[in-house]
């Protein structure tokens, strides 16, 4: 019914398909930008007053839920799995916010408040890392069949 | 909207080959929707590199074995009736497919093709 070359073929189809499949899994840059501005945000938020930080925890929630589901639309694909080393990228990316945002909140007490830009700043580029990162690590688990 | 019908419990599997698989696109379109939760119908067919009326035929067939599901939701882009469509492969279907798979890797790496024969019947 088989023969081991068709099987081979058919396997090797598999494989470009995975391949095929791992390269729209790519997210466009402005969407990264935007992760990384939500994360960015938050990190300022201790320069604003306590008006404006609580509508702003809640807003940034929405803006979050928001890009996810513009994500999911955008590519059109929900991953099965996107293997142990894009979850440890994420898990990085979550610890060095909540760092940044100590420092953020030391900063605006003990200097001025605008001095939490400066961790904002870098949580950006951090967030902006950890995006790209997380999305080539799951294209890799894709493109490998994991 | 969900349609999935009960599992056949691998009709037309021999061994770990199934044949509702075996058919060439059936078996991209299933080696695509093991790796992801769900696609867009489009998505899919751009990946596959098929028109529509194929993706649709061999849908329907994986659909109606149980080993495919399709969603329907309202499109945030168009004002008509038009749809969206998600598809997703049933746990009966990752389990056929893991299987077929399988015996395709036995076979490529050189070892006996046929499936056993169907036993005499007792005397």
């Amino acid at each position: 019914m088989e023969s081991d070359s068709s099987a081979r073929d058919a396997l090797r189809d598999l494989e470009t398909d995975r391949a095929a499949l791992a390269g729209r899994l790519a997210a466009p840059p402005w969407l990264h930008a935007a992760f990384a501005l939500a994360a960015a945000w938050y990190v300022a938020l201790p320069a604003f007053g306590e008006a404006v930080r609580r509508p702003a925890v809640w807003g940034l929630a929405f803006a979050v839920v928001a890009l996810l589901w513009v994500h999911r639309r955008v590519t059109g694909i929900r991953p099965r799995a996107v293997g142990p080393r894009a979850w440890g990228v994420f898990a990085v990316a979550c610890v060095a916010v909540l760092v940044l945002l100590v420092v953020s909140l030391g900063l605006a007490a003990s200097l001025s408040p605008w001095w939490a830009l400066a961790p904002a700043a870098v949580c950006f580029g951090v967030v902006w890392w950890a995006n790209v990162a997380f999305e080539r690590l799951t294209r890799e688990n894709v493109r490998r069949g994991n | 909207m969900a349609t999935e019908r009960a599992d056949p419990a691998g009709a037309g599997a021999r061994g770990g080959f199934d044949d509702t698989i075996h058919a060439p696109v059936r078996l991209r379109i299933s080696g695509i929707l093991r790796h992801v939760e769900q696609i867009d119908f489009a998505v899919l067919r751009d990946t596959l590199g098929i028109t529509d009326a194929t993706l649709s035929k061999h849908l329907r067939v994986l659909v109606d074995a149980g080993y495919a599901t399709t969603t329907k939701s309202r499109s945030a882009t168009r004002s008509d009736a038009r749809r969206l469509t998600g598809i997703a492969q049933t746990r009966s279907g990752r389990a056929a497919f893991d299987a077929h798979v399988a015996e395709l890797r036995r076979i490529a790496a050189g070892a006996i093709t046929d499936p056993a024969p169907p036993p005499d019947p007792a005397p």
